[in-house]
């Protein structure tokens, strides 16, 4: 063996050893890094969200569920657009202030007919608009737009028109029309939540959107 | 004896020196132990993350399929309801409020017998098929009638608010849009003419932002 071998064995091997470590074991550890330092902390951020989205919804689903609370909800926004519920309240807080009720309509607005996509972008929930007439006096009607405030269901009143009118009797007695807006939205499903919630890979993915996509609306008018 | 002690010793010399020559088989092994090492070190720690990793998956896949969708739903159906219930109520307006500011605004030589109220961006929405803003404005049209024309000046001074007093007007942008002079024969008073008038104006936003809670803050655009 000559002195030159002998001299340069071992850097030799040390070269060797260093492109074994480059070409075998780097790869290794690079795969192992991004294991660690992407994938698990994804993982583990789905696992804490999971966790975290289980213990909020139990703790959420009793809140709503001692005293009935879903049902206040659903009657102040219901999940249909329960047109002929809506008119039966407006004729009962009629009757209750004895007033007259001369015409009374209920239809969705043009927009949300002809598109059949929500009325307001950005807003989840569809609106059911209408006018009625009524005949009574001025405290009486104060009273019943009280009363619209207080309906179980979330009426908004738009347009107010007043105007004194000669009764049967010969009396003073007012004409109101009084345009208003309701509410309404469709429920979300087992099957909405299910489909959000697989959309969801990375827990960086925008917050989902657990309201169906508005359908068309049907036109009713009494 | 001397000479063969000098070659006894330099025979020695010559062993010694071809001991220093030889293999350097322990930097060698080390080198190839290092190396080694780093492999299975490398395998190991790629295995215990690999593991470590795939238990959080396992613990994952447990949790998904323990979701409850029925409980979730009803707890994302309420979320959401109350959400809209929330911005429902922003577009509420107090209209007793209205009325009784309308009321207590009022002089008692007028009488209203006509009253229309209505949001105006319902106009600007069907025109420029926009949404509507936030803090909408509220036109109201009246129609009275009163004798002479001091009392409806004075009606309308009201309605605008007094500029020495520190509350706030009822109406803005009052506008008579019509006035009718009754013709009168020999009763007409001292007063003035008996007449109707129209009139057109803008609800102060600060009179409906005192009504409900819920109300985004009005300001005077």
């Amino acid at each position: 063996m000559s002195d030159y071998l002998k001299i340069s064995i071992l850097p030799l091997t040390a070269i060797v050893c260093l492109a074994v470590i480059w070409l075998f074991v780097k790869p290794i550890y690079d795969s192992t890094k991004k294991i660690r330092d992407v994938t698990k902390p994804q993982v583990d951020s789905l696992v804490q969200r999971e966790n975290e989205m289980r213990q909020r919804s139990d703790k959420l689903y009793s809140g709503i569920s001692e005293g009935d609370q879903t049902d206040t909800i659903l009657n102040a926004f219901p999940d249909t657009e329960n047109s002929k519920e809506l008119i039966s309240q407006f004729e009962f807080l009629i009757n209750q202030e004895q007033m007259v009720l001369s015409a009374i309509s209920v239809e969705p607005p043009p927009s949300a007919e002809k598109s059949g996509i929500a009325p307001q972008s950005g807003k989840t929930y569809r609106e059911v608009s209408g006018n009625f007439e009524v005949r009574g006096s001025y405290s009486q009607f104060k009273q019943l737009i009280a009363d619209l405030n207080q309906l179980n269901r979330i009426v908004n009143v738009n347009k107010i028109q007043i105007a004194n009118t000669t009764g049967e009797e010969g009396g003073t007695t007012g004409k109101y029309i009084i345009d208003f807006t309701a509410y309404w939205q469709p429920p979300v499903t087992t099957e909405d939540v299910r489909s959000g919630l697989e959309s969801i890979r990375n827990p960086k993915d925008q917050p989902m959107n657990l309201v169906p996509a508005p359908e068309s609306n049907t036109n009713i008018s009494t | 004896m001397d000479i063969r002690k000098g070659v006894v010793i330099s025979r020695t010399n010559l062993i010694d020196s071809k001991k220093e020559a030889g293999l350097p088989w322990k930097g060698i092994g080390l080198v190839i132990f290092v190396t080694l090492f780093l492999w299975a070190g490398a395998f190991f720690y790629k295995d215990y993350v690999q593991k470590q990793t795939s238990a959080l998956q396992n613990q994952l896949e447990s949790l998904k399929s323990g979701r409850d969708y029925n409980k979730i739903a009803a707890v994302a159906d309420s979320q959401s309801r109350l959400d809209a219930i929330d911005q429902a109520l922003e577009d509420r307006v107090d209209w007793n409020l209205l009325f009784k500011k309308l009321e207590e605004n009022t002089i008692p030589e007028v009488t209203f017998n006509n009253f229309d109220v209505k949001n105006s961006d319902e106009i600007n929405s069907a025109i420029f098929a926009s949404s509507a803003s936030q803090n909408p404005e509220y036109e109201v049209s009246l129609k009275g009638t009163t004798q002479g024309l001091n009392n409806l000046a004075k009606q309308i001074a009201v309605f605008e608010g007094n500029k020495n007093d520190k509350t706030e007007p009822l109406f803005t942008k009052v506008t008579i849009q019509k006035i009718d002079i009754k013709k009168t024969d020999s009763n007409q008073t001292e007063s003035g003419h008996a007449l109707d008038f129209n009139l057109e104006a803008t609800i102060n936003p600060a009179i409906l932002d005192t009504g409900f809670e819920n109300k985004p803050k009005v300001t005077n655009q």
